[in-house]
């Protein structure tokens, strides 16, 4: 029972990033990031190769590139595309595009194998009977870390507040002084950092190629739809259900079905409640 | 003073008009344009079979090419025209290839029974796709389609025998014709496909020219008129489904059989993207959409061929370049250039009847560009549900505020 939790929940750490970014996006640009997939690949294989010798080095820097990356991606495919007036769905084209070409940056500077981090805290621990990695914990502690932060970021700061403002309605926002131009860009950032970071978490418990991009790329906009693509609280939900959903696949149905365990999740939820399992009249109104 | 610009403007005036009334004279203009809609085709599909007859390379090219066209304009049916972003269409063209593959060598069926029950099979998966997700906006159901496709790749991959596993399914049997082998590669493989392609090309165009095609375009700019003319969206929607499905059928037949040896790993996000990419590079919902975009794509992988391995790059800068510069493709810059040529500055679709009381929707629907329009109702309210005149209310809708 002990395992099949843990096991849950670090699969849920590594969804709770990727979810949080692709509904930050959604909430503040109307864009699903299709790029989703490519961001992750390349973190895993930046974080491998930068931190071979300096762990944190590489967490750092890895970091950083996420940050520039969400923005070079609202800079160059996003930006100029609305500006132009391409509908929605030219928006996620082109995040797709840019998911491509993050793909083959990772494939030329990193080479396209299958990339591991080293684990940041090695060793195991023994719970009851069930053994795991030091490391699988520390990841579930730092996916709750990182959405206490991003609550705190979001719900009691004026950025938060600004930011909430800019995703229901940039010119009346700007009419009040905020830059919503820049508070966009923030998104992006913000949203860069989060799919990085749950890309190195995927990287340090299992590994990363550039073939799962397409399945890191469904697990993320599956679990920002079965939660609600409007809160940070339905993100949360919705990573936890999904990482529940593929765990008990494995346990109880067929090991290997992750995919289509999602894809029945999806549709009953987008059957029965096409809003999302966690919207709500309250949580909906914030980012 | 005032009679010397009455005069100039009595000189302009028929300057201006009499170019229209000699470009519109009669309908002769259209009789042949809609001929060669007809004769073109097939014409294009000759002319490259014997050009390419004697290279083996070229040939391939050709070949690979002319099934690229046919799973293109199915994307382009359902997306170009009916706007329906259905990205599971590759995992359709996919299960078209094994479906058949599996029939002949499992139940020893001929090459063309096994083909007609794949595209029936596919077209019914198609349909089965359509029904849950009715009533979602195109961003939903581009991420229940992709994970749809996804989903039955990872099942598709687990049972062995339909698709070798991971290894992938050898010694595709080629299909005869009257005692011939049509072995993939050679030149009457080629002119298979080809027969393929121009019934495809020709059904194409009579759905482009028929009511069919206005609905689908109806259903891709406002699904309410449909139903407020009497035709049902949901069936339409079906239809755009079912036929889409069974022609990226036909294509993945046509593929495993060209190949001779496919695996899933073939019908894989890249593959999804250089679709994407061609259907949308090459304009969609314009009949000569798919035609264009296939050519822009073999150039393109001829590219990525010679500077090695750079298929990622080209493909992600292509993506990006199309959604920023281009509107309606490479078909809709010729549309563009032929009617500024022609004159023609209205209508962008000339094969329609005059007088349809679709033309108007249509006309103002499938241009993207062209000159800005507005559509400006003023004292309008709604009662009952019909519109009537009043003075409280007004709306505008044009370029400018249309967020698409």
């Amino acid at each position: 029972m002990i395992s099949l939790a843990i096991t849950a929940l670090s699969m849920t750490a590594v969804l709770v990033p990727l979810v949080i970014s692709v509904s930050l996006l959604f909430r503040v640009s109307g864009v699903v990031n299709f790029g989703t997939g490519g961001f992750c690949v390349f973190a895993g294989a930046a974080c491998a190769t930068w931190g071979a010798s300096n762990a944190l080095l590489g967490v750092v820097a890895t970091l950083l590139a996420g940050a520039v990356l969400g923005a070079v991606c609202y800079l160059i495919a996003i930006y100029p595309a609305q500006r132009q007036g391409v509908p929605a769905i030219g928006l996620t084209l082109a995040t797709l595009g840019f998911g491509l070409l993050l793909t083959f940056l990772t494939r030329t500077w990193f080479g396209g194998e299958p990339s591991i981090v080293q684990p940041w805290i090695p060793g195991s621990v023994t719970i009851g009977d069930y053994q795991t990695a030091r490391q699988r914990l520390l990841v579930i502690v730092l996916a709750a870390l990182l959405v206490g932060l991003l609550y705190l970021l979001f719900d009691r700061t004026l950025i938060g507040r600004a930011l909430t403002a800019v995703a229901h309605d940039p010119e009346l926002a700007g009419m009040y002084g905020i830059r919503a131009r820049r508070f966009e860009v923030l998104a992006w950032v913000v949203s860069g950092v989060c799919v990085i970071i749950g890309g190195m978490f995927q990287a340090t418990l299992a590994s990363v190629s550039v073939d799962v991009a397409p399945t890191l790329l469904v697990y993320a906009l599956v679990g920002a739809v079965i939660g609600g693509l409007g809160s940070l609280f339905g993100a949360v939900g919705g990573a936890l259900i999904a990482g529940i959903g593929m765990t008990l696949t494995d346990e109880y149905l067929q090991a290997g079905y992750h995919l289509t365990a999602l894809f029945v999740i999806l549709s009953l939820v987008l059957v029965v409640r096409p809003q999302g399992l966690f919207t709500f009249r309250g949580t909906a109104e914030r980012v | 003073m005032s009679s010397t610009v009455n005069e100039s403007e009595a000189d302009l005036a028929p300057r201006l008009r009499r170019p229209r009334t000699v470009k519109r004279g009669g309908g002769r203009a259209g009789i042949p344009r809609s001929w060669a809609h007809v004769v073109g085709p097939p014409l294009i599909l000759l002319v490259v079979g014997l050009a390419t007859s004697g290279n083996e390379y070229y040939l391939h090219l050709a070949t690979a090419a002319a099934i690229a066209y046919i799973l293109t304009a199915s994307f382009n049916l359902i997306y170009g025209y009916g706007g329906i972003f259905n990205l599971s269409i590759i995992i359709t063209y996919g299960l078209g290839a094994f479906t058949s593959v599996w029939l002949e060598v499992r139940f020893g069926m001929s090459f063309w029974l096994a083909t007609l029950v794949a595209i029936l099979v596919t077209a019914a998966l198609s349909v089965l796709i359509a029904l849950p997700s009715s009533t979602l906006n195109e961003l939903f159901l581009a991420i229940q389609t992709l994970a749809f496709a996804l989903a039955l790749a990872e099942v598709l991959s687990q049972w062995d025998e339909f698709t070798g596993g991971t290894v992938g399914i050898y010694l595709i049997p080629s299909p005869s014709f009257f005692g011939t082998d049509l072995i993939g590669g050679l030149p009457a493989f080629y002119w298979l496909t080809a027969v393929a392609v121009g019934l495809v090309a020709e059904l194409m165009r009579r759905i482009h020219r028929s009511g069919v095609g206005r609905r689908l375009v109806a259903l891709r700019e406002g699904p309410r008129v449909l139903a407020s003319v009497g035709v049902s969206p949901a069936s339409t929607r079906l239809l755009a489904f079912g036929l889409a499905g069974a022609m990226a059928g036909l294509a993945g037949v046509l593929f495993a059989h060209f190949q001779m040896v496919i695996e899933l790993e073939t019908f894989n996000f890249n593959r999804l993207a250089a679709l994407l990419l061609a259907t949308i590079l090459g304009g969609a919902g314009f009949l000569y959409g798919p035609l264009f975009g296939v050519l822009a794509l073999v150039v393109m992988d001829e590219l990525s061929l010679a500077t090695s391995q750079a298929q990622d790059l080209i493909y992600g800068i292509g993506v990006l370049v199309l959604v920023l510069a281009t509107r309606g493709g490479i078909a809709g810059a010729v549309d563009r250039v032929v009617r500024r040529l022609s004159g023609r500055h209205r209508g962008p679709e000339p094969e329609l009847s005059e007088g349809d009381p679709t033309t108007s929707i249509e006309a103002v629907a499938a241009v993207p560009t062209g000159p800005p329009r507005a559509l400006e109702v003023r004292d309008l309210r709604v009662a009952f549900g019909a519109p009537w005149p009043s003075t409280t209310s007004a709306w505008w809708c044009g370029p400018a505020r249309s967020s698409g």
